[in-house]
C-alpha cells in the first residue's frame, strides 16, 4: 500500500463510512440491512431481577438521568435495542428480565447466545449474591457451550455508597466464589472480566467502554495509532470517544485514571451542551468541532472531531501546547490513518461473502498499514520540531 | 366451548406465570380430578411462595359451576387440572406476557393471536393493572384463551374481545380507585425520589389490588360464562352422505342457515328469521310503516339514502327498531341483503361494509355527516308511537330518481286507499326486481357506448345514475 498524501480525496472519509454498512445520509439502508443485522455484535445483559440492567442500558445509551430510574418499570420482555444509526459503534443490546430462566427450555439458548458478542451479567452489590452467582454459573455453562467465543463480563453493580475497602472484597470474593464453580465444571479455560460499576459515576461508562472495546476487532490497530501520536505529540493520555454514548472505543496504553476520564466525559457533554444552543441539534456535533479547555493546574484537554460519531480528547501539560502545529498536523494524520483503517474493514466486509481470505492476512495487511503510518508520523514530527 | 381461560400476570419475583385457570369438562369428572390434583398442587405450592402467585381461594381450591342443560362444568383452579393443559398453559402465559405483545399498545388492552397446532392457539389479552408500590407502578396481566380450534377462535375472536376487554377494564378501574385511595396517604414517588432505602415490598395480590375480596370468584362467574356463551355462539352442522352442501345461490343468507344462534344470547336474529321464514306476518310492514316512523318530510330522504347506499344508522331499543328495518330490507334488492345487519352487537360492525345498521343504545355511532344517515329512535312516544329523530346534512337532488318517484307514488296511493298494503309490498318487489334487472343488464355492457345505448333503451335518466352505480358494485 502507497501512501502518497495526494491520493487521498479532500474530505477522507468514504460514504459509506462505519463499523456496519450505516449510510451517512440513510439512502442505502435497505441495501446494506440484512448484512448488517448479521455482522452486527450483539451485546447481552443478564442478571437477576433488579440488579440494574434496564437502568445501565437507559443511562448509558438513552441518557437517562440516574435519578429517573427509580421509576423504571420491571422488564416483561428481552428488549433489543439497537445502538446503530446514532452512534458510530454498532450493535445490539439484548436486556433481558431477570425473572425468566432464559437458558431453560422453552426457550432456545442457541437461539439467544450465537451471534453474541458479549455477555454483560449484572450483580447487585448491596444484594446477597450467592443466586446471582449460582444463576451466573449456569448461564456461563449454557453459553460457553452454545458459543465458545463469547467475553464474559461481570458487573458489580450498584457500588455507589459502598466503601472502597467493601468494594474489593465483594470483588475479590465474587471473582473467587465464580472461578471456583467454573473450574468445577471444568471450564478453566473461560477467562471472566469483573468491573465495579455505578449508575451515578463514570464508571459504567468506563465499564462499558471495555466491553465494546473488546468487540471492535480493529482495537489494537486504534491503540498502536494511539500510541504513536501521543508522544510524538507531547500528550499525556488520549481517549477516542463515542460521542453520543460517552464511551470510548479506544485509549493509548498507559493506565486509564477515572479522573481523567471523567473530566473527558464532561468537556464531551459540555461541547455539545453548548454546540446544541448556538446550533441546531442536528449539527451539534460536525467537523469544525473542537474544544480547548486550559485547567489551573497546568493542563490543558483538547478535543477534535474525527468524523461525525468519533472525538479524540487528550489531556496534555500547557507547555507543551506552544506547538500546536505539530499536534495539529498529528492529528489530522491520524484522523487519516483511522480512516484507512476503517476502508479496509469496509473492504473485508464485502469479503465476507467469500471467506477465503484469511482472516490473519488481513490482520497482517493492518498491520503493514500501521507501520507506514509510522514511519510517516515520525518524519513528520521530526521535520516540524526541527526549526 | 372447549377452551381454557386463564389469567396471567408478570409477577415481580417469580415472573410470568398463571395465576387462575377455568376450563370446561365434559365427560371428566371432577372426582377423578380431586386424587390427580393434590401432589401437583402441592409442588406448585412449594415452588412459588409469594403471595401474588398463590391467590386464596379461602379454604378451597377450585370453584367450579355447572351447566345443567348441557352437563358441561366450569373449574377454575389455579393450576389447569389437566397436567398436558397445565403445561401448555404455562407456556401460553410466558409467551402472552414476555414476547407476543402488541407494539403499537405498548402491552395495554392489545389483543395478539399466536400459536400453532401442537402448542394450542392462543388469544391473548394484555393489559395494566396500577399497583403504586410495583416498578412503573403497575403490573401486568393478560388474559388468554387457549382453544385447540384455530378458525373457532378467530371467529369467535369479536364475541371474546368485547368480553375480555370489559373484565379487564373492570379489573383497572378497580385497581384506580385503590391507587387513588393509596395516593391520598403517601406519595410514593416523593419516597423514592428521596432516595431513602426502601425495603422491597412483597409484590401485592390481585385481591389486595382492586380491593375485591371475591375477585376470584368474580373472575370465575366471568370466565365460565363466556366458556358458555362461546360454546353457543354458534355450532357447526355436519352434513353426512356424497352430496356437498351447497348454499342456494339466490338466498342472501346461506351462513345464518348453517349458524344456529342461541336466544338467549342473540334473540334479536332469531325473531328476525323467524320473521323471515313467516310469510304471513310479512305484509303488516309496508313501506308505509318507515313514513310513519320518520314522517311525511323525512320519508323521502330515508328512501333516497337506502336506494343510494348512503350508510344508514339505526339506533334504540332492538324490538322497536326491528319492524323499521325489516320494512327498509323492502328497498334492496334480494342479493343485497347481506348489506344489512340487524342488531350490531359490535361497534366494528359500523365500520364495516354493511350499509343499513341497526344498534342498541349502548354502542357508540359515528355522527351524522353526508354519507351517514342516522334514525335514533327516542325515549319517548306520542299515543303509543315512535318518536324519531332523522339526521341527515346532505341534500336531495331536485330530481329523484325514477324508482323512488314510483315508490313514493305507490306509498301514497295507499294513504289515498288506492290500494291496500299487500299490494303495496308486490309493487315494491316488483319496482326493486325490474331495477335490479336493469342494473344487471347495464353491468354486462362492457365498453361506455353500449352502455350508454342500453340506457335509452332501458330509459335511465341522469338522476338514476346514483341507484346504478350502487347496486352495479353489489349485483355482479
Amino acid at each position: 500500500m502507497s501512501y502518497e498524501h495526494e491520493d487521498y480525496p479532500e474530505d477522507p472519509f468514504p460514504k459509506d463510512f462505519g463499523y456496519g454498512a450505516y449510510d451517512q445520509d440513510g439512502l442505502d439502508l435497505e441495501a446494506n440491512a440484512s448484512n448488517n443485522s448479521e455482522t452486527k455484535p450483539r451485546i447481552l445483559l443478564m442478571g437477576l431481577r433488579r440488579s440494574g440492567k434496564s437502568s445501565i442500558q437507559k443511562v448509558v445509551f438513552h441518557k437517562m438521568s440516574p435519578n429517573e430510574t427509580v421509576f423504571l418499570e420491571s422488564t416483561s420482555k428481552i428488549v433489543k435495542d439497537d445502538i446503530n444509526n446514532s452512534s458510530f459503534v454498532q450493535f445490539q443490546i439484548w436486556d433481558f428480565p431477570g425473572q425468566i430462566d432464559f437458558i431453560k427450555p422453552p426457550f432456545d439458548s442457541d437461539m439467544i447466545f450465537r451471534g453474541c458478542g458479549a455477555l454483560v451479567f449484572v450483580i447487585d452489590a448491596k444484594d446477597d449474591y450467592i443466586e446471582a452467582l449460582r444463576k451466573f454459573k449456569d448461564t456461563v455453562i449454557e453459553a460457553y457451550k452454545v458459543n465458545p467465543h463469547i467475553k464474559f463480563e461481570v458487573f458489580i453493580h450498584k457500588v455507589d455508597g459502598i466503601s472502597d475497602d467493601s468494594k474489593m472484597e465483594s470483588q475479590r470474593d465474587i471473582h473467587q466464589r465464580s472461578s471456583d464453580d467454573l473450574s468445577e465444571a471444568g471450564l478453566d479455560q473461560i477467562h471472566l472480566s469483573f468491573h465495579l460499576t455505578s449508575i451515578y459515576d463514570h464508571s459504567i461508562f468506563e465499564a462499558f467502554s471495555k466491553v465494546v472495546q473488546k468487540l471492535i476487532p480493529q482495537l489494537p490497530t486504534l491503540e498502536n495509532l494511539l500510541n504513536i501520536f501521543i508522544p510524538n505529540s507531547g500528550i499525556e493520555k488520549a481517549f477516542l470517544f463515542d460521542v453520543v454514548s460517552k464511551i470510548y472505543i479506544a485509549t493509548d496504553s498507559s493506565p486509564v485514571d477515572m479522573q481523567i476520564y471523567e473530566l473527558c466525559c464532561d468537556m464531551i457533554d459540555m461541547v455539545i451542551d453548548l454546540s446544541s444552543i448556538y446550533s441546531s441539534e442536528e449539527t451539534a456535533f460536525d467537523s469544525g468541532s473542537s474544544s480547548l479547555i486550559k485547567l489551573n493546574n497546568n493542563t490543558i484537554l483538547y478535543m477534535r472531531e474525527v468524523n461525525k460519531f468519533l472525538a479524540l480528547v487528550c489531556i496534555l501539560r500547557e507547555e507543551n501546547f506552544n506547538r500546536q502545529g505539530v499536534i495539529d498536523y498529528n492529528f489530522i494524520c491520524f484522523r487519516d490513518a483511522i480512516s484507512e483503517v476503517f476502508e479496509l474493514r469496509l473492504k473485508r466486509q464485502k469479503q465476507l461473502q467469500n471467506p477465503d481470505q484469511d482472516d490473519d492476512e488481513l490482520a497482517d495487511d493492518r498491520g503493514l498499514t500501521m507501520g507506514g503510518r509510522l514511519n510517516h508520523d515520525n518524519d513528520a514530527a521530526a521535520v516540524s520540531r526541527a526549526p | 366451548m372447549n377452551a381454557v381461560i386463564a389469567l396471567c400476570h408478570f409477577c415481580e419475583v417469580d415472573g410470568p406465570c398463571a395465576i387462575f385457570c377455568t376450563q370446561t369438562l365434559r365427560d371428566t369428572k371432577i372426582e377423578d380430578l380431586l386424587n390427580v390434583e393434590q401432589p401437583q398442587q402441592q409442588q406448585q405450592q412449594g415452588q412459588k411462595a409469594c403471595s401474588a402467585c398463590n391467590y386464596t381461594l379461602g379454604r378451597n381450591n377450585a370453584i367450579y359451576s355447572k351447566d345443567t342443560e348441557s352437563g358441561a362444568t366450569f373449574v377454575s383452579t389455579k393450576v389447569a387440572v389437566l397436567p398436558e393443559v397445565a403445561n401448555l398453559v404455562k407456556q401460553a402465559a410466558v409467551r402472552s406476557l414476555c414476547c407476543e405483545i402488541n407494539p403499537n399498545r405498548d402491552g395495554d388492552g392489545g389483543f395478539v393471536f399466536f400459536g400453532d397446532s401442537s402448542r394450542g392457539h392462543i388469544l391473548s389479552h394484555t393489559f395494566r393493572v396500577s399497583d403504586l408500590q410495583s416498578r412503573g407502578y403497575y403490573q401486568l396481566f393478560s388474559i388468554i384463551v387457549l382453544m385447540k380450534d384455530k378458525y373457532f377462535l378467530l371467529n369467535t375472536k369479536p364475541f371474546l374481545a368485547e368480553h375480555l376487554k370489559k373484565v379487564s377494564t373492570e379489573l383497572q378501574a378497580a385497581a384506580q380507585r385503590t391507587k387513588a385511595a393509596e395516593e391520598l396517604t403517601y406519595s410514593e414517588r416523593q419516597r423514592r425520589l428521596s432516595g431513602a432505602q426502601f425495603l422491597m415490598p412483597t409484590p401485592r395480590s390481585l385481591i389486595e389490588l382492586t380491593g375485591e375480596e371475591h375477585l376470584f370468584a368474580q373472575l370465575h362467574s366471568h370466565f365460565a360464562w363466556i366458556l358458555l356463551a362461546g360454546s353457543r355462539f354458534l355450532t357447526e352442522h355436519v352434513t353426512f352422505g356424497n352430496l356437498p352442501w351447497l348454499p342456494p345461490q339466490s338466498s342472501g343468507r346461506p351462513p345464518a342457515q348453517r349458524l344456529t344462534y342461541n336466544s338467549s344470547t342473540l334473540p334479536m336474529i332469531q325473531m328476525y328469521e323467524e320473521s323471515i321464514d313467516n310469510p304471513e306476518q310479512d305484509e303488516f310492514f309496508s313501506l308505509r310503516h318507515i313514513k310513519m316512523v320518520v314522517g311525511k318530510e323525512d320519508f323521502p330522504i330515508v328512501c333516497y339514502c337506502a336506494l343510494t347506499g348512503v350508510k344508514i344508522i339505526v339506533r334504540g331499543a332492538p324490538d322497536r327498531t326491528f319492524q323499521f328495518m325489516v320494512c327498509l330490507k323492502k328497498l334492496l334488492p334480494e342479493r343485497m341483503h347481506n348489506l344489512m345487519r340487524i342488531d350490531a352487537q359490535h361497534q366494528h360492525s359500523i365500520s364495516s361494509e354493511y350499509k343499513i345498521i341497526s344498534v342498541s343504545n349502548e354502542i357508540a355511532v359515528p355522527i351524522a355527516s353526508t354519507c351517514v344517515l342516522r334514525i335514533d329512535f327516542l325515549d319517548k312516544h306520542i299515543n303509543g308511537n315512535d318518536i324519531v329523530s332523522v339526521k341527515w346534512p346532505g341534500e336531495l337532488p331536485r330530481k329523484y330518481p325514477d324508482l323512488m318517484v314510483k315508490l313514493l307514488k305507490a306509498v301514497h296511493a295507499v294513504e289515498e286507499k288506492t290500494f291496500t298494503e299487500l299490494v303495496l309490498n308486490k309493487q315494491t318487489k316488483v319496482l326493486i326486481e325490474e331495477w335490479k334487472n336493469k342494473v344487471i343488464c347495464l353491468n354486462h355492457a362492457k365498453s361506455g357506448s353500449v352502455q350508454a345505448k342500453l340506457k335509452k333503451v332501458l330509459g335511465v335518466q341522469p338522476q338514476d345514475q346514483p341507484i346504478i352505480n350502487y347496486w352495479s358494485t353489489h349485483l355482479h
